[in-house]
Formats: structure tokens, sequence, C-alpha cells
């Protein structure tokens, strides 16, 4: 069982947003999560967003550094910001799993509030990216960041995960061109960032 | 057996054909416009001549402003999704698919017909695959050596398999073999010839002016190449105008061909008008002539003095300065070494004969090879010839007697816009072989590199066009005239190489495909010949030798 990063705190059929258990460390932006959704189902999503803000939204943060004591010292200092702040990211439901069952459609169902978000494992990451129908849910989703970014943060990550599989990242890049084929400027601002002969 | 895949058909139309999106990773370049390719669709397998290769952009934004400096992988990425590639193929013949997923069923049968190969009536659904047409495919639309009118004339561009034409059906209707100049229309001409000999579909009379059907020619390469006479012996008679060239070694020739000026008419002496330099009054003249003298009339125009002319113009009403006229350019005729006063028509009797018993004949020229011996001699001779034809066959008609069914005969002029150029195609004989179609079993293989210069009656009339590459666009339109997926045809011919590359088009093939017709080497020879030739290279050089005296 891979590590409980977070817990979901808003949640629909086409997104669902989870409180990080680490203040300014949600997962990465492009990375396949899990969410537990009752049994042995999951829900498969790509972290699309992630942010730090106050937790009481009438009270946004101040600053609190000084000349001698910034950045790390400022949490030293001031422990209960661990309190005032908390980080939060947003998941694009891309797929689920029942049991061994891995499917690349929208769950019916959105994941339960209050449930765990889990990260993925290389060995998982590579069984569900083996088919790549995903990359249309995630680039036609409404998305909270524009959608080369998360298109290209997922490639470069997923490209790792599976151990620099040139084959795939083409492959899955051309899926992205044929996707985003229409629009020019984003399908070259994918490529170029997930180039690896770059 | 399995296909390549290049593409699914994603457009198009019955008339303009397919429009199919080239997969990612394939190459334009690994295609070639005229190519023979094959879309699989539900029910009906289709074969298609590749007629054009479009590059297309998702984005105008790529149009107007190419992104720049990109590394291998962007381009291999952009290229098959946001930049891509599309084939326009045109559907010509198809099949039922059940027969094609089974090799052996896919070649049953000896014809393309009777293996289910139909032509097309319909086109395949959108996402049919387009494939790259394996041997198999080749042979079960060109492939039949076996059959007895059947004669492997070359191999497509791409693979190593005979292309078969169908001597039988060639020779059923006029036919032309075009091409700039060096294309190897000669060479084409000599396969075909050797196969019509050799599987003996008819007979054939070759005005062989430029020297090079009866005894050969020394090919671009220094090699000397056999001539028909050579290969064939006695089945082939060689008639020369010029006598001195008759004994000469490696040259056996069968008989002199002199003409008289009693056979000479006025439709031989018009045909001339440019090379003679003839009025537009002159062939109203030479009516006048005739109606006086009959056959004798070029002889008594020649003999006549001042006073006769006067007297001549004075009886018919003739315009003197005219005949005059006449009377001089005419003099021309006479002073031709094989122009005779009178002859009798044994001669040529002799050759018709021979080519009724099934024999070849090829009239050789020699020295006497200016475009006025040419044209006088063929249209002279074809005259003649067609005449005895069309009595046969209307003989034939009456008694519906096997025996009396005239042999098919083919004529083969070079220059051919000479006898078929607009202005006088209706006057020449050739002109009414060419369009009387197979009436009395004589039809002509034209060749000439300009073929626009022939009338358009004609060439509509063609049954097989073989032609080699054309750079004039109105040579491409003439040679395409009256057939149909024209723009397909076009590029197919626009994409030949230089020499020796050729598109079939009509009767003798199933569909129109690009040949490379076979070489006409010690190879082929040793294959048709019918008495065993030798065809050793020392051989020729003695030859050659003997000859020129190098
Ligand atoms: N089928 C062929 N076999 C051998 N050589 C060929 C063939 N076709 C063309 N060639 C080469 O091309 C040259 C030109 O061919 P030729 O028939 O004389 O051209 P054209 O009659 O069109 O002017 C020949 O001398 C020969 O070297
Ligand atoms: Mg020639």
């Amino acid at each position: 069982m891979t590590e409980r990063i977070g817990e979901i705190i808003e949640t629909d059929s086409f997104m669902f947003v989870a409180e990080s258990f680490t203040l300014n460390r949600p997962p990465a932006l492009g990375s396949l999560v899990k969410a537990q959704a009752g049994g042995d189902t999951w829900v498969y999503g790509v972290v699309a967003f992630g942010e730090t803000v106050s937790v009481d939204p009438g009270r946004g943060a101040v600053r609190r550094s000084r000349p001698d004591a910034y950045d790390e010292a400022v949490y030293t200092r001031h422990p209960e910001l661990e309190h005032l702040l908390h980080t939060k990211f947003t998941v694009i439901p891309v797929g689920s799993r029942a049991g061994a069952r891995v499917s690349q459609r929208i769950p019916s169902q959105p994941p339960p509030m209050h449930y765990s978000v889990y990260a993925c494992a290389p060995d998982e990451v590579r069984e569900f990216s083996e088919r790549r129908l995903y990359l249309r849910t995630l680039a036609t989703a409404e998305l909270p960041a524009p959608v080369e970014h998360v298109l290209a943060a997922h490639l470069t990550w997923a490209y790792e995960q599976r151990g620099g599989d040139e084959a795939w990242l083409e492959q899955a890049a051309l899926e992205v061109a044929g996707l985003l084929q229409q629009d020019v400027e984003r399908l070259l601002a994918v490529l170029y960032a997930v180039d690896p002969e770059a | 057996m399995d296909r390549k895949r290049l593409g699914v058909v994603v457009d198009g139309s019955f008339t303009a054909g397919l429009t199919v999106r080239l997969d990612p990773g394939q190459s334009t370049e690994d295609l070639q416009i005229g190519s023979f390719m094959v879309v699989q669709g539900r029910e009906y397998t289709y074969f298609c001549m590749l007629s054009d290769l479009q590059l297309r952009t998702s984005d105008a934004r790529l149009i107007a402003k190419p992104p720049q400096g990109f590394t291998p992988f962007v381009s291999r990425v952009l290229s098959g999704s946001a930049t891509y590639a599309m084939a326009v193929v045109k559907p010509m013949l198809m099949m039922p698919t059940v027969d094609v997923r089974d090799d052996s069923r896919q070649l049953a049968g000896q014809t393309p017909e009777e293996r289910g190969v139909m032509s097309v009536r319909t086109i395949p659904m959108h996402y049919a695959e387009l494939v790259e047409a394996t041997e198999i495919d080749f042979r079960t639309v060109f492939g039949s050596p076996d059959k007895p009118n059947h004669f492997v004339f070359g191999q497509p561009l791409t693979m190593n398999l005979p292309i078969c034409l169908d001597l039988g059906r060639f020779m059923e209707r006029s036919s032309g073999i075009f091409g700039q100049t060096g294309t190897g229309k000669s060479f084409t001409a000599l396969v075909v010839l050797a196969g019509i000999l050799r599987k003996n579909v008819g007979s054939t009379l070759i005005f062989d002016v430029h020297d090079e059907y009866a005894y050969g020619k020394e090919s671009e390469q220094k090699k000397w190449v056999k001539g028909l006479k050579h290969l064939f012996g006695s089945k082939v008679l060689v008639y020369t105008l010029d006598k001195a060239q008759s004994n000469r070694a490696g040259r056996p020739a069968d008989g002199i061909l002199e003409i008289g000026m009693n056979q000479i008419e006025r439709a031989d002496v018009i045909l001339m008008a440019q090379e003679l330099g003839l009025t537009a009054t002159a062939s109203a003249t030479i009516g006048l002539l005739e109606d006086r003298f009959n056959e004798r009339w070029l002889t008594e125009l020649l003999a006549m003095d001042p006073e006769s002319i006067k007297a001549f113009c004075a009886e018919k009403g003739a315009h003197q300065g005219s005949v005059e006229a006449l009377q001089r350019k005419l003099r021309e005729l006479q002073r031709r070494e094989y122009v005779r006063e009178s002859m009798n028509a044994n001669l040529l009797d002799e050759i018709t004969l021979a080519l009724e018993n099934g024999k070849h004949v090829i009239l050789h020229f020699g020295k006497h090879n200016s475009m006025m011996d040419y044209m006088l001699v063929s249209n002279l001779v074809t005259r003649y010839v067609r005449e005895r034809w069309r009595k046969r066959t209307e003989k034939y008609e009456v008694s519906k007697q096997a025996a009396d069914r005239p042999r098919p005969l083919m004529i083969t002029v070079e220059e051919a816009h000479k006898f078929l150029n607009p202005e006088i195609a209706s006057q020449t004989t050739f002109g009414t072989i060419a369009r009387e179609m197979r009436k009395f079993h004589v039809t002509l293989m034209v060749i000439d590199q300009r073929p626009s210069g022939i009338d358009s009656e004609v060439l509509s009339q063609l049954g097989t066009r073989i032609s080699g590459k054309l750079a004039d666009e109105r040579d491409i339109d003439a040679v395409l005239t009256g057939v149909s997926d024209r723009s397909a045809l076009r590029n197919a011919l626009a994409s030949l190489k230089l020499r020796q590359e050729v598109l079939v088009v009509g009767h003798a093939v199933p569909m129109p495909i690009q040949v490379r017709p076979r070489n006409y080497d010690a190879e082929f020879w040793a294959e048709v010949a019918e008495s065993p030739v030798s065809v050793a290279e020392d051989d020729l050089e003695r030859e050659k030798r003997e000859l020129f005296g190098a």
C-alpha cells in the first residue's frame, strides 16, 4: 500500500479537491493519484492544480519574515501557521479500479468526502498508463489550469515513473498532438516541455 | 497475405477518387505517384492508382509561421498529427474481399475476370484501409503469362514480377506508343512487336524509316541490338528501297521495293504538300490531270512540254501557272532512285500475299529515309494493302467461312503525326484506318514523340496507349484524349522517369499501370526468337564491324 497523502474536502463527478497532509507540499502537478471509493474500488485521477491558502477565507496570509528570520525560519518561529494555513490539490478523475479491473472511464460515482487520497507506485502508473485513452478525458476536462501545462506535466512525470520510456512518451505525445491539433500554440507548448531531446 | 498499412480513407467520391489520411510515420517520399495500391473495404477490395499526394496542416498558424528549430522528437510528433499527408487514390477495379483474404482464391482462374475482378461500381466507406499492393495483387490483375495471347511486357516500377499485355486485344484496335525522344519508344515497340510475332497474334507491316526494326540498331549504351529479321528469320520479309544495302552481311533483304509513277495517286502527293512546297491549287490541278490521263497522270504531266501544257489547260480549263509549278515540283518524285516510270502490281501483291499468309513485312528505307520517301511509300503501300483487306473482309462477310476471315493486320508507323495531323488525317489511308477502327481487321500502331500533332479524332480511337515521359502539357493531354480518369493518369504520366518507364492505358491491360518495359537484350531475344539465334556478344560485334568497317 502506498502513502496516504491527503483527504478529500470537495468532491463532484468531474473533479475533487483534497487537503494535503504536508503543508506546502501537494503531490506533483500532473501526477497520478488514487482516491479510496469504498471497499476495493478506487478512483484514479491526475493532479491538475495545487495551492496553499489561509484556512479562514476571510483572513488572508500576511508577511511573517524578518531580516534575520525568513523562509524555513518563519515556520519555526510561528508553529501556529500549521493550523492557519493548508495546502490543497485538485484532481481530475480519469479512471477507476475495481479489484483487479482497471478502467479508463470516468467513474460513475465521485469519491466520498473525507476519504483518503494515495500516491500511486511506479508499477501502478505503468499499468494504468499502458492505454492512453485517459489523455483525451484529461485534455477535454474543465481544468483549473491551462490544459497544455497539465498535459505537459503529466507526460513528463509519467515518462519518468515509467523509467524514461521514450516509446511511450512519443506515442502519448502523438495522442496529445491529435487532441490539440487545432491549436498549435498549445500543442507546441506541450511538445517543447516534454521533449526528452531538448 | 499481410499488406503493409499506409493510411485510412477519410473522404472522397466515386468521380474524384478516395482521400486517404496517411498514417503517422508514413512518409510521402516512400510513395510514388502512379503506383498500384489496394484499398480494403468491407465487401470489396479495390485496386487503385495513386494519383496525388497532398500536405496538410490542421492549423493555419503552422503555415503562416512555421515553428523553427525543433528537435527530431517534435518534428516526428508533428508529422502525422498537426502536419500530415493525404493521398488520393483512384479505384479502377474491385474484387470481393472474401476472395482477397485467401491467396489461392485470389489467384484462381486465368484472367482477372475469371478471378472475380470487376470494374468499380462503388466506393468503400470511411476508414477503409489503404495498403501496399502485394505480389499476389499484381498477379491477380496483371499477370497471366500462360494465356495464349498474353505476353510479358515488363514489370511494375517497384517490383520484379510480370506485367502482361493482352496482345489479341492490343491488335484489335489501333494503338499508340508515345514519349519524348529517347524515352524508349522504338525499344518498347520492338518488345511489343517481338511479342506479336512470337505469339502469332496477327500479321504486321512495319515502315522502318529510322532503320531499327529490321536489323536492329545501336543503343545509346553503344550495344548493337538484334532486329526482328535476326530473331524471326523467314517469318519476316524485308523489302528495301535501297538497292545498295540489300546484300550486306547480317542484313538479308527479301526483295527490292520499287514503285511506278502509275501507282502514285493524288492523295499520296497531297500528303507531301508541305515537303514538296505545293500550293492550295495543286489538289484541283491533279484532279484535272487524273480526269484526263487516269493513272498515267504523273507520267503524262512530267512529259509535257510548254505547248502540251497550254493545250491541256485550254482543254480542261486548268491554270497554266499551276500546272507548270506542279510539274516542276513533282520532278522531285521522278528523281527518286526507286521510282520507275511504270510498275505492275506484282510486287505489292507479293507483299500483301505474304501478310495474308501470316508473314510479317518490314519496309526498309536505307538511304532513302527523307520524310518525303517515307510518306510517299508508306501511304502508297498502306493504301494498297488496306484495299486488299477491305476486299477480303467483304468476301468474308458474304461467305462467313472461317477460312476467309482476314488475318488481323497491324501497321507500324513512326513519326505518325506526318500522316495523322489534323490537316491531312482525313485524307490519308492511315487516317482512314485509324477512324474505321477494326472494321477491316487492319489497325495501326502509331509511334510519335509529339502526340499533340495527331488529329484528336484519331487519338480518341486508340485502344491501347503506351506512353513514356512527356514534358509538354499538350502532348500529355493528347495521349489521354478520350480516356477516363484523366487527372489521375496525367500525374502518373508526369512522374515517369526519362527512360524505359511507361504508362500503359487501355484495351490491352485490365487497368492503367506504370511499367518498366522488358530489356530488349540477349536474354529477351533468346526467349522470343523462333529459330535459335546466336546472340553472343562477339557475334554482334562482328556484324557491326562488317557493317561499318569499324
Ligand atoms: N526496353 C529497353 N531495353 C533496352 N534498352 C532500352 C529500352 N528502352 C529504352 N532503352 C534505352 O533507351 C535508349 C533510347 O530508346 P529509343 O527506343 O531509341 O527511344 P525513342 O525511340 O523514344 O527515341 C535506347 O538506345 C536504349 O539504350
Ligand atoms: Mg525511336
